[in-house]
């Protein structure tokens, strides 16, 4: 069942000569269980290297940080034409699905209960699949951790019947996790070297969107569509940071691109109304977060990615903040870390979205990602 | 003031549970005996021990059941860990004697129940390699490190010939790095590859799993050290199994064979699960 090792996609992807990650060290990742691709994969899928980019100021109210609907259902409509070219909402959906898809939505609630991937914004996606026919139980929001879904209470703002599933009730649990599909790699010489996908994504659904945020993030430097779809989806991954030193460098890419996570993810909805600058994927100090009021809107999570990327790092540029690329940022702890945006938990790895891009994830190369950028 | 608590004192016996007695594995009547004092199984979270992991340390007494097989063990359980005790000498075929608080009669109670189900079988150990126990406490902390990262190693005073041998001392496995179990556990682990060895546990870090098999029987026993219950541990085990028998926990999920090992799923269970697989 043993598909094969990543040294051997690298090879066959050509990388291994690349001159970032002939730098590096990348362990021994073996996918098992991974069902065959589809024949257009989700990522990079229909619009490789292309992303619609939407502001409206009016987006969020900057004193209560509360969304403004009618501005997201305004972002959302003109997002998705614009990505697809249709004429019309509808038909912009249906580019993408159809009455007898199950979707799932990868939401994001680490940084719960501010910022998270909005309930604005996931209630107008499940208002767009139900208005293609797609049944309310047919909809699955999913995330690892039940109790961070919990404090964004999404019911609240959904039709009966959407569905919600944490892999996690008690941190830790594995029942949500598919035994048959996992990414094998020891990392520090850890005892459970496994990561398996969830089994909603594995069995339940036939296709994903992505919905995660702007992010800083401590262990990759940003974390945006790779890393919501990649460590949102399989269990055991914060193993791979320990002792000041982080793998996601590869491992996000890895697990992006395993199957079926890769041919599933076939939209990526960038919620940037909201962001972090410092302390993420967690939003603990309101004076870290900060408001792009933006959305973006794309098949390809690897030019998403890196643009945003520049988009938090400009922010602590602003804000008189180190680089996430700076290698030589003081490592404290976490509460250190809290009260000062110049120290971090670990080294920061925005390089593991260039990676992604030479798993053929996406286009990483900034001149070769065309924008579209909407200001309403 | 003084009387009450004389009073207490007393009467405190009265309300305490009766211990727990297990012999070679299984429940029985106490007896007095001569006993050495064992740890109450548990998770330390206070231990800061360098290690090539950042697994959680786990306070067990399994090893120690299988390095000196007729010594009797007794352990103080009254403050809590009395199940998780119980369950641990009849996973390891201990000898011990637990005193044990009145909350827990109702899971020693189950727990000896599940005991009287199990079949008695006579099957062996099964073991990876044989490591050469020279008695002294290092050799002892390798066996625990081995025990607790799931290894299946036999302690032997003299290698018989019929596994890989590991010894302090031999290449890199040097007297030094034993200084460091884990580090030392860890090597072996390197050593053995992760690929052909007959237990691999997944989706905790918080359980020790002992397998008996005679390659067309397995026993495979788990007791979860952590205080809350373990959803979904994944097994994966020496041969090839089809059928099974689950007399603690619920019967295993996704049961499947794969190029010479078993792989099945433990689904919930709080301290203690068993199951028999068979061809």
């Amino acid at each position: 069942m043993e598909r094969r090792s990543f040294l051997q996609i690298a090879s066959a992807l050509g990388v291994a000569g690349a001159p970032l990650h002939a730098k590096r060290e990348i362990p021994n990742y073996r996918v098992v269980g991974a069902p065959a691709p589809a024949a257009q994969p989700g990522m990079p899928g229909r619009y490789p290297g292309q992303v619609v980019d939407v502001h409206h100021p009016r987006s969020v109210d900057e004193a209560t940080e509360a969304l403004d609907p009618a501005a997201v259902k305004e972002m959302m409509a003109r997002g998705m034409t614009a990505l697809t070219g249709a004429a019309s909402v509808s038909g912009a959906w249906r580019t993408f699905f159809e009455k007898g898809d199950v979707v799932g939505i990868k939401v994001n609630c680490v940084g719960r209960p501010h910022v998270v991937s909005s309930p604005e914004v996931v209630k107008e996606i499940v208002a767009n699949l139900m208005a293609l026919g797609i049944p309310p139980e047919s909809i699955y929001l999913y995330e690892r951790f039940q109790s961070q879904m919990d404090e964004v209470n999404y019911p609240a703002h959904l039709p009966a019947g959407v569905r919600l599933i944490g892999a996690e009730g008690r941190r830790g649990g594995s029942r949500e996790y598919d035994p048959a599909m996992y990414v094998d790699v020891d990392f520090f010489g850890e005892e459970d070297t496994r990561s398996s996908v969830m089994r909603v994504v594995s069995r339940t659904v036939t296709k994903i969107i992505n919905v995660p945020n702007m992010k800083d993030h401590g262990a990759s430097g940003v974390t945006g569509c790779l890393k919501n779809i990649a460590y949102g989806s399989y269990s055991n991954v914060a193993r791979s940071h320990m002792r000041g030193v982080s793998h996601t460098y590869s491992f996000i890419g890895t697990l992006a691109a395993a199957e079926p996570v890769r041919s599933k993810t076939v939209l990526q909805v960038m919620d940037g109304l909201k962001g972090v600058w410092h302390g993420g994927p967690f939003s603990r100090e309101r004076k870290y977060r900060f408001y792009p009021k933006r959305m973006m809107f794309g098949t390809d999570p690897v030019a998403i990615d890196r643009l945003v990327l520049d988009i938090v790092d400009d922010e602590r540029k602003r804000r008189g903040a180190v680089s996430v690329w700076d290698r030589s940022t003081r490592i404290g702890t976490g509460k250190e870390r809290d009260e000062d945006p110049n120290v971090n938990v670990l080294v920061r790895e925005p390089g593991h979205i260039e990676f992604a891009g030479s798993l053929g994830l996406g286009v990483a190369d900034l001149d070769k990602i065309r924008i579209r950028r909407i200001d309403l | 003031m003084r009387v009450l608590c004389l009073l207490v004192a007393a009467l405190t016996p009265l309300a305490a549970q009766e211990p727990f007695c297990v012999e070679k594995g299984r429940p029985v009547p106490c007896k007095p005996a001569q006993r050495q004092k064992a740890a109450v199984p548990r998770i330390d979270p206070q231990v800061s021990v360098a290690s090539a992991t950042r697994s959680p340390w786990l306070v067990s007494n399994g090893w120690l059941y299988r390095r000196n097989p007729d010594r009797k063990y007794e352990i103080d359980a009254r403050e809590g860990g009395a199940v998780r005790a119980a369950a641990e000498a009849i996973a390891f075929s201990g000898t011990v004697l637990i005193h044990a608080g009145q909350a827990e009669a109702a899971g020693l109670a189950k727990l000896r129940q599940a005991a009287a189900r199990l079949p008695r079988v006579d099957l062996p150990e099964m073991a990876d390699f044989e490591f050469v126990d020279d008695g002294r406490a290092v050799a002892g902390e390798i066996l625990n490190l081995f025990a607790r990262r799931n290894m299946l190693a036999r302690g032997v005073a003299k290698p018989s010939g019929a596994l890989p041998v590991i010894r302090i001392g031999d290449g890199e496995l040097t007297g030094d790095l034993a200084r460091n179990p884990s580090e030392f556990a860890y090597a072996v682990r390197q050593k053995l590859g992760d690929d052909s060895r007959s237990l691999r546990v997944f989706g905790t870090e918080m359980a020790i799993v002992r397998v008996l098999s005679d390659g067309r029987t397995a026993r495979v026993h788990a007791v979860n050290y952590s205080d809350q219950p373990l959803e979904g541990v994944r097994i994966r085990v020496r041969g090839s199994f089809t059928q099974q028998a689950a007399y603690a926990g619920d019967a295993v999920e996704d049961l499947v064979q794969d190029n010479g090992f078993t792989e099945f799923t433990f689904p919930e269970f709080d301290v203690y699960a068993v199951v028999d697989l068979r061809r």
